[in-house]
């Protein structure tokens, strides 16, 4: 999660040819936000439907079934304590989609504030972004693990530490494109026809905001998905009881050799949900937001 | 330019002094007093309220604080909990196994990661690229962990191709280098293809065309020179990021870093092991940005500093 | 012999696979057959010599005996210093740098007379200063070490020549031997103390058989045969230095690294975990040791709370424990032995006869007693609290995976009855601190002290807001502990605990559940290696095949 930092400093800079827009190209983009959309939906619905889709109970524990390799009774084998792979898998879904929606919302609505505050006071300014700096400046696991261990492995702490660790990223993006916007001279305008900030924050700062800020939800949304299982991977994460991909491959580094099935199906599901997110995030960023790609 | 440095320097203490006073409340939030996890499971009352005492935990948090201050103006930030020892020996100590695998890292993904932007440059449009920008999307997505676990499985239980112990040898930092290496190698190759084609689109690209230049010089010499610049400053980020960033698969690796002792000492709650890795880790970040605003500066005279 | 919270993963990788100090074997436990000679006879000079690699799964973080309880460190302590006494393999106690010891008439003053002309590996020599100087150094600056709380008893200390040290206590402490026989008791050597001026977290001398070669931190740590040893205790046939020339810790924090690690041959000795021990028990290159640990796990009540301050509720939850499911589910049948008492039966005091006074599984006595307490059930549902409550209680224990396997089975267990049980794992060091605030209803974890005094350190009344984390105190059971930290008589004093345990086992704070028991996979290259009666290795006439 941490190694991914560098990326997310740097939205501006990835990617993306501004000349040369084949119709191959354009498609190409679509096709991105296509599949990517599809996997993410397949996600999705997995996650809703998981009790009619798992073929056993994720959470029972059959001993003498234990690290059974594939087979037509388990698909994908089963675990250290008996528990069907595959099912865990499945309603592991729940917990990677549900921390991702918490994060991205919470980060959505706490980020874009402390964004528009710092961007158009300027005397807030300087005080947000020092403490933003700051915060980024802080390894973003430690932080997290810090809060799960002071807070205790439930979810809602799990959405809350990758919360605290994703919100100054997307402050500055928003601050950024408040301050660029704030010596225009439809803002101007605005003051000078007497509107109050809060008029002009809500009907002209804020609407400008949405482009960007969908691109940027996306990755969050991802890193948010990576940062559960890490911290599940690493034992600082959601409660034992709940099925993630995270503490299945944890559960597997002790069987990696005997049971190496215990590993592959959780570890895929992982890397085909950031996937999907990362094709969407991409595909967004061209459609909705061609300003951050000319910079 | 000297004083712009000097400027950014001056204005990261009080990043720094939030990142300490950050880590010293955070830490007052986590449940488990150092005290009690060092005097284990067996201690007296007494002798808890003595280690605190000595270790200074007794005091009002304000002093605690001011202390770690005063210690640190006088160049240490203090003493391991657990072994005694200074934080700042602790962390020397580890820092070059840090290093040399950041460096190993960084080095990997330069190469694979602009190699394969290039290569998907060239053939823009054409199924080479697609493929290729589709691996690197595919090496963005996989967990590093996940890729820890497989290359284990693959190179070290299964081929027994490298060693699954030890620290000192090339091959030993191989299996951490390349999961550490994949995730930036990836952001390369993305950026490298599209800094190339955006400057492949350049005047003085047809100009060199147009004046007979073969294909492969023009875009040796001179696309890959311009498109070189935000690689570089990718370059750098990811340095001070790996730097501090390897926790995961240091733990996997069980490599002597910065990583795994600053995860180790959370939970061992040694917090003057805790204090010394973040300041560090956060030292690296700030520095790393720095440096790369003024190679940005340097290779592209276009930007001033004021 | 370890303090540590018991972590079952270090507990297997570690404890107790290396003796470290002295071992314990009581009578109860069937001796194991120690490993016969090889019939061969080979010659002392062609055994020196050889590496022998052992697996560490953390840094020792420092070697100053005094300020540390890493088990690591604990147990390479065993092999730079040497103790005052030793346990032999018939649990009593004998003479390793003492020779001989009297015990005055009033059980509180310990004389002990020293043998002559041994050095320490810096060449200075051993002597009562150097014992003096150790203690008075454990009691300024040891508060981290296990034993300290035992020499707070210690009131002064003389050295009426070289060769007598004496020891004044405050009151009789019968545990003071096995304190004393721990690796944690090794005698420093003062120069080498002053030359590194108080500093010996990286300096570690004494008279033991190895000395302190190497340490790259996080790497591994190479200590050396000390050739001029000269060896005391009597189960060893070689009265001389170490055959092995060296012995190397290699830190390999991953279980699976440390498998592959034993596959290569990269190591020769590896605490094995269940699923591990039908492959290498197969392997003609490994021979597998079965050994004991000095420890059990219990399940705790939170005596303090209601409504378990009433030992009714106590005992109608412990008769739905299963514990010979959890033996067979979590640990495979392999790596623990179910407990019928609070002392486990690898612990001095332990007594088969006390079996009758078990809270044995029986689902339906568990439910006919929660039935008669009030603990009705709704139709199908969970049982409801005599007032009407919902009644949930909740199991506080580590995040170790061992210990959220057996939290879920105990969930599984309790539903059996109609209780719902709620599991919250902390992170251990924020369980240590949660425990005195008495916040959880029951509590999982292990104890691991080889004494039976273990009373005083986990069920007694000063030790509440603690290390009892189960907060409870019994007037009739502080009397029994205090006349068992007192009384020098081995037989008297184990009758006392015998008293203690079936008071325990009566009003159920503790449901004890089992003891660790490691598999210990060692390279048959390696010689000549000894098994104490409980199981635990001993290497001082072991030798590396060439």
């Amino acid at each position: 999660m941490t190694e991914r930092a560098a990326t997310l400093t740097l939205p501006q800079l990835i990617e993306q040819p501004a000349t040369h827009r084949s119709w191959l190209a354009t498609l190409g983009r679509r096709k991105n936000i296509t599949l990517g959309g599809i996997v993410l939906v397949a996600m999705i619905a997995i996650a809703l439907l998981a009790p009619l889709i798992a073929t056993h109970d994720p959470l029972k524990l059959v001993v003498q079934d234990r690290l059974q390799s594939p087979n037509s009774a388990h698909l994908f084998g089963t675990d250290t304590q008996g528990r069907d792979v595959f099912s865990r898998v499945v309603y592991g879904a729940r917990l990677s989609l549900g921390v991702g929606f918490g994060v991205s919302l919470s980060v959505l609505m706490v980020g874009t504030l402390i964004g528009l505050l710092a961007g158009y006071f300027r005397r807030l300014d300087t005080p947000i972004m020092r403490v933003m700096d700051g915060m980024m400046a802080f390894p973003g696991i430690i932080l997290a693990i810090a809060i799960m261990a002071a807070r205790g492995p439930k979810v809602e702490n799990v959405i809350l530490a990758l919360s605290i660790v994703s919100t100054p990223r997307l402050a500055r993006v928003v601050r950024s494109v408040v301050l660029s916007l704030r010596e225009t001279q439809f803002i101007e305008a605005a003051h000078s026809v007497g509107c109050t900030a809060q008029k002009i924050i809500r009907s002209h700062l804020l609407p400008n905001c949405v482009s960007p800020l969908i691109v940027q939800i996306s990755f969050i949304f991802a890193e948010a998905v990576i940062g559960e299982a890490s911290l599940s991977f690493l034992g600082a994460g959601a409660p034992p009881e709940v099925p993630s991909w995270g503490s299945m491959l944890n559960d597997s580094r002790v069987v990696l050799r005997q049971a190496p099935w215990t590993m592959i199906l959780p570890g895929v599901a992982l890397t085909l949900s950031v996937f999907a997110l990362n094709l969407l995030g991409d595909g967004l960023r061209d459609l909705l937001d061609p300003r951050l790609r000319r910079r | 330019m000297t004083r712009y440095i000097i400027r950014r320097l001056i204005l990261a203490i009080p990043v720094l002094f939030g990142v300490s006073l950050g880590v010293f409340l955070m830490l007052q939030l986590v449940p488990g007093d150092p005290a009690l996890v060092v005097a284990g499971d067996s201690a007296s009352p007494e002798t808890i309220a003595r280690i605190r005492h000595e270790l200074g935990l007794d005091q009002p948090l304000p002093i605690q604080y001011l202390t770690f201050l005063e210690h640190l103006l006088h160049g240490s930030l203090g003493k391991s909990i657990r072994s005694n020892r200074e934080v700042m020996t602790e962390i020397l100590e580890r820092f070059p196994y840090t290093l040399a695998l950041a460096l190993a890292a960084v080095v990997l993904s330069t190469v694979f990661g602009v190699a394969m932007g290039i290569f998907a440059a060239i053939n823009r449009g054409r199924a080479a690229d697609f493929v290729t920008m589709g691996i690197a999307i595919i090496g963005l997505s996989v967990p590093t962990f996940w890729i820890a676990l497989l290359l284990i499985m693959l190179f070290a239980l299964t081929l027994r191709w490298l060693p699954v112990t030890g620290a000192s040898s090339w091959q030993a930092l191989l299996m951490p280098a390349v999961a550490l290496s994949l995730h930036s190698a990836a952001v390369k190759a993305r950026i490298t293809r599209s800094s190339m084609l955006e400057v492949m689109g350049q005047e003085y690209i047809r100009t060199a065309r147009a004046k007979g230049l073969r294909e492969r010089g023009v875009i040796l010499r001179h696309a890959l020179k311009n498109a070189l610049i935000p690689i570089s400053t990718l370059i750098g980020l990811q340095f001070g990021s790996l730097l501090g960033g390897a926790f995961i698969i240091e733990t996997i690796f069980g490599w002597p870093g910065v990583g795994r002792l600053a995860v180790q000492a959370i939970f061992n709650r040694d917090f003057p092991i805790i204090q010394g890795t973040v300041l560090l880790i956060a030292v690296a970040y700030l520095l790393s940005n720095l440096v790369v605003d003024i190679v940005y500066g340097w290779l592209d005279p276009r930007i001033r500093y004021n | 012999m370890l303090r540590v919270v018991c972590l079952i993963v270090f507990g297997m990788v570690l404890l107790g696979v290396v003796a470290c100090g002295a071992p314990a074997s009581p009578a109860s436990v069937a001796p194991l057959p120690s490993v016969a000679p090889t019939s061969a006879v080979v010659p002392e000079q062609s055994k020196l010599g050889g590496t022998f690699n052992v697996a560490a799964i953390t840094d020792p973080e420092t070697l100053d005996l005094h300020q540390t309880s890493n088990p690591v460190a604990s147990t390479i302590f065993g092999w730079i210093y040497d103790t005052l006494v030793y346990q032999d393999l018939d649990t009593s106690y004998k003479g390793l740098l003492a020779e001989s010891w009297s015990v005055s008439a009033d059980n509180k003053t310990l004389t002990f007379t020293l043998r002559k002309g041994l050095k320490f590996t810096d060449g200075s020599p051993f002597n009562a200063e150097a014992v003096k100087f150790t203690f008075e150094r454990l009691k300024r600056v040891g508060a981290k070490s296990p034993i300290f709380e035992t020499f707070k008893n210690v009131t002064s200390m003389d050295t009426p020549d070289d060769a007598t040290f004496v020891l004044n206590m405050a009151e009789p402490y019968a545990p003071i031997f096995h304190d004393m026989a721990t690796s944690y008791a090794g005698i420093l050597s003062p120069s080498a103390v002053k030359a590194a001026n108080d500093d010996i977290g990286r300096k570690a001398i004494g008279t033991g058989p190895y000395k302190l070669k190497e340490w790259q931190t996080g790497q591994f740590i190479t200590l050396e045969r000390n050739a001029d040893y000269k060896q005391f205790q009597a189960f060893y046939a070689n009265k001389g230095a170490p055959y092995i020339q060296e012995l190397r810790y290699k830190v390999i924090p991953e279980p699976t690294t440390q498998l592959a690690a034993l596959d290569a041959g990269e190591i020769d000795l590896l605490g094995l975990r269940a699923q591990d021990v039908p492959k290498y028990g197969g392997d003609a290159r490994f021979k597998i040791y079965d050994s004991y640990t000095f420890g059990l796990t219990y399940l705790g009540f939170d005596t303090a709370r209601k409504p378990f301050d009433d030992a009714k509720v106590r005992q109608a939850l412990s008769y739905a424990v299963n514990k010979d499911e959890i033996v067979q589910v979590v640990f495979e049948g392999k790596l623990a032995k179910a407990q019928c008492c609070p002392i486990a039966e690898s612990i001095q005091g332990y007594d088969p006869k006390l079996k009758e006074f078990e809270l044995k599984y029986d689902a339906a006595k568990s439910k006919q007693l929660l039935d008669g307490l009030g603990y009705k059930a709704a139709a199908n549902g969970p049982r409801a609290s005599p007032d009407g409550k919902p009644f949930q209680p909740v199991l506080y224990t580590t995040n170790s995976d061992t210990h959220g396997k057996i939290a879920t089975l105990l969930q599984a267990q309790f539903k059996a009855v109609g209780v719902d049980l709620q599991v919250k794992q902390l992170e251990s060091g924020a369980l240590l601190a949660a425990t005195p605030k008495a916040e959880h209803d029951l509590y999982l974890n292990g104890y691991s002290w080889n004494e039976p005094d273990m009373f005083s350190l986990f069920l007694s009344c000063d030790r509440v807001k603690s290390s009892n984390r189960v907060l409870y105190c019994n007037q009739d059971l502080e009397k029994l502990i205090k006349a068992g930290r007192t009384e020098l008589d081995q037989a008297k004093r184990m009758q006392i605990y015998v008293e203690a345990q079936k008071l325990t086992m009566q009003e159920a704070p503790w449901q004890p559940l089992y003891m660790p028991v490691n598999k210990t996979a060692v390279s048959t290259k390696i010689k000549d290696v000894k098994q104490a009666q409980s199981g635990g290795l001993l290497f001082h006439d072991a030798y590396i095949a060439k």
